[in-house]
């Protein structure tokens, strides 16, 4: 057979190869510099991290001033209910500028995040409807802090 | 609402894996089938399947060309995606993908290129100004058309259909891999998993051209090759009735077991899926279009080619209806458990957010709007410019 009858073949090829050359030289201009340098990783990432400025605190940074309410914690249901998933994280509360008033949210919806029935919460979880709850007790659901009306948030099962 | 809170329990109640990701196995299945099929008649030489030969090519590269869209829309940033392009990490299942994919469309591409190369040629030839210069710019600037130059294009379809099947095949069975190998989810977690994946693959190919080869010729006024639908029909058939037992199979395995895992698939199935799987996969699914095959297939003498036609037809459109459902029962279904296997949750797709229902819609109306204009760009059914190339 004549080697001419194959000329499609061969610049189909040729296209094909040239592509990966194209593909190869760029990726090796894509890659970052630092890829590789730790392990298959971008190597300046671990920095950029580092440098995410540091905002919630140490769990037991919050017994140094406020013992008495973590030792009521540690008694109660919320025993394993760290300070920060309520209160806003300690640096919002130790600033550079100094100590300044906590940010507390009291809503109901707080509470729901955790206590909200629903179906993929195991059985043994305490969890309660809260429109159903709200009306069985006659309370005013509009209320924003309307759960700590009746419940202590450092200890729930201790009414007020 | 509560921008500082962070560690609440458990805060597994959404369904992260929407419908994207629902449809993202479903076009690739639609790929692979499609590719299936056109190697009955390349790798095969099966000469009935003639008349869809070169159309299941098209769709198979319809379908391929927006078969990530539904996986870039869920990422949220496209343009990582290149990553595991760029960087492979050869441990990750997502790599296999990049590197599958982009193999499978290069052989797919060339395989394409060779079939309709004397159409090429033809319109290059024919055509004039600027609506023959993309046919020119195909030729690579080669107009050989001799008997010898063609058995060169014969001889190298054969070799790329042959090296595109394992990979059709691969490209599919990784999809249902990266489900199975996900070992902490009990619905998922099997070496079954890209076994059925691939063989509903088949079902859902093969059907998706019953019902474009018929929708096409109807409306091109031409008759349905019988031998070609007929083909297709038993092949439907049997990949159908592979596919279903296997997903049987699975499921009776879980129940017999009755391992921990059990407890919380029984009212998975029972519950939560009892419209999508047993209403939609396996009655409406699986054994209404198993009856039409087998009328279709065993009584095949006696029907009237309309009968045949209407029979193949609403089975493959069940069918297709079928592999959805499976799809959606996997990956809907399987996150429907909480992690912790101690209940289960709802999923109430959206209609106009970003991963809505709507958006599915258009990104599944998207491969067709592709299919039509490769059909208007190499009519594959052509007489003209097709007989160069038989």
């Amino acid at each position: 057979m004549n080697k001419g009858h194959y000329r499609h073949l061969l610049r189909a090829l040729i296209l094909v190869a040239g592509a990966c050359l194209v593909f190869f030289l760029l990726r090796a201009f894509l890659i970052p510099r630092s890829f590789g340098k730790y392990g298959f990783f971008r190597g300046d990432n671990l920095k950029e991290q580092a440098d995410i400025p540091v905002v919630h605190g140490n769990p037991q940074a919050c017994a140094e001033c406020h013992d008495e309410q973590v030792k009521m914690i540690a008694s109660g249901p919320h025993a394993g209910v760290p300070c920060q998933d309520c209160h806003a994280p300690l640096t919002q509360h130790i600033t550079e500028e100094g100590i300044v008033p906590m940010p507390i949210t009291r809503s109901y919806a707080l509470c729901a995040r955790c206590h909200q029935k629903l179906d993929a919460r195991p059985k043994t979880f305490p969890q309660i409807d809260f429109q159903d709850h709200v009306a069985a007790k006659g309370k005013n659901w509009e209320s924003e802090d309307i759960c700590l009306n009746c419940h202590r948030s450092h200890n729930p099962l201790k009414k007020k | 609402m509560l921008p500082y809170l962070q560690y609440t329990f458990p805060n597994d109640i959404h369904i992260h894996w929407s419908i994207m990701i629902v449809l993202y196995p479903y076009i690739t299945g639609l790929v692979a089938g499609a590719f299936i099929v056109s190697a009955f008649y390349h790798v095969f030489q099966k000469k009935e399947y003639q008349p869809i030969g070169r159309f299941s090519l098209l769709t198979s590269l319809a379908f391929l060309l927006c078969a990530t869209i539904p996986l870039l829309n869920h990422l949220g940033h496209p343009e990582r995606a290149f990553n595991i392009m760029i960087t492979p990490n050869f441990s990750s299942a997502m790599a296999g993908f990049g590197i599958l994919y982009t193999l499978y469309l290069v052989i797919l591409l060339l395989e394409i290129w060779l079939v309709f190369r004397p159409d090429i040629i033809f319109y290059a030839k024919n055509y004039r100004g600027i609506r023959a210069l993309p046919y020119r710019v195909l030729t690579l600037g080669v107009y050989d058309l001799s008997e010898e130059a063609l058995r060169a294009d014969r001889k190298a379809i054969t070799i790329l259909a042959t090296l595109g099947l394992p990979a059709a095949c691969l490209l599919h069975g990784y999809v249902g891999f990266l489900f199975g190998a996900i070992k902490a989810n009990p619905w998922w977690s099997t070496p079954l998993m890209p076994i059925i994946f691939l063989f509903s693959a088949v079902v859902s190919g093969i059907a998706l051209l019953i019902i474009l080869y018929q929708w096409l010729a109807a409306f091109r006024n031409e008759e349905v090759n019988q031998d070609c639908l007929r083909g297709m029909a038993r092949w439907l058939w049997y990949f159908q009735i592979q596919t279903v037992t296997l997903e049987l199979l699975e499921i009776v395995t879980l129940s017999y077991e009755r391992n921990e895992e059990w407890e919380i698939i029984a009212p998975l199935l029972t519950h939560q899926l009892t419209f999508s799987f047993i209403s939609v996969q396996m009655v409406l699914g699986s054994l209404i279009p198993f009856i039409l095959l087998m009328i279709t297939v065993l009584m095949d003498r006696y029907l009237h080619t309309k009968v045949r036609n209407a029979l193949t037809f609403f089975a493959s459109l069940l069918l297709l209806i079928q592999v959805f459902a499976m799809r959606w029962n996997v990956v809907i279904g399987g996150q429907m458990m909480s992690k912790s296997l101690r209940g289960l949750r709802d999923f109430h797709p959206e209609f106009l957010a970003k991963e809505g229902v709507l958006p599915a819609i258009l990104i599944f109306a998207l491969p067709f709007l592709l299919l039509y204009l490769l059909v208007k760009f190499f009519p594959p059914f052509e007489k003209k410019a097709g007989q160069l190339s038989a």
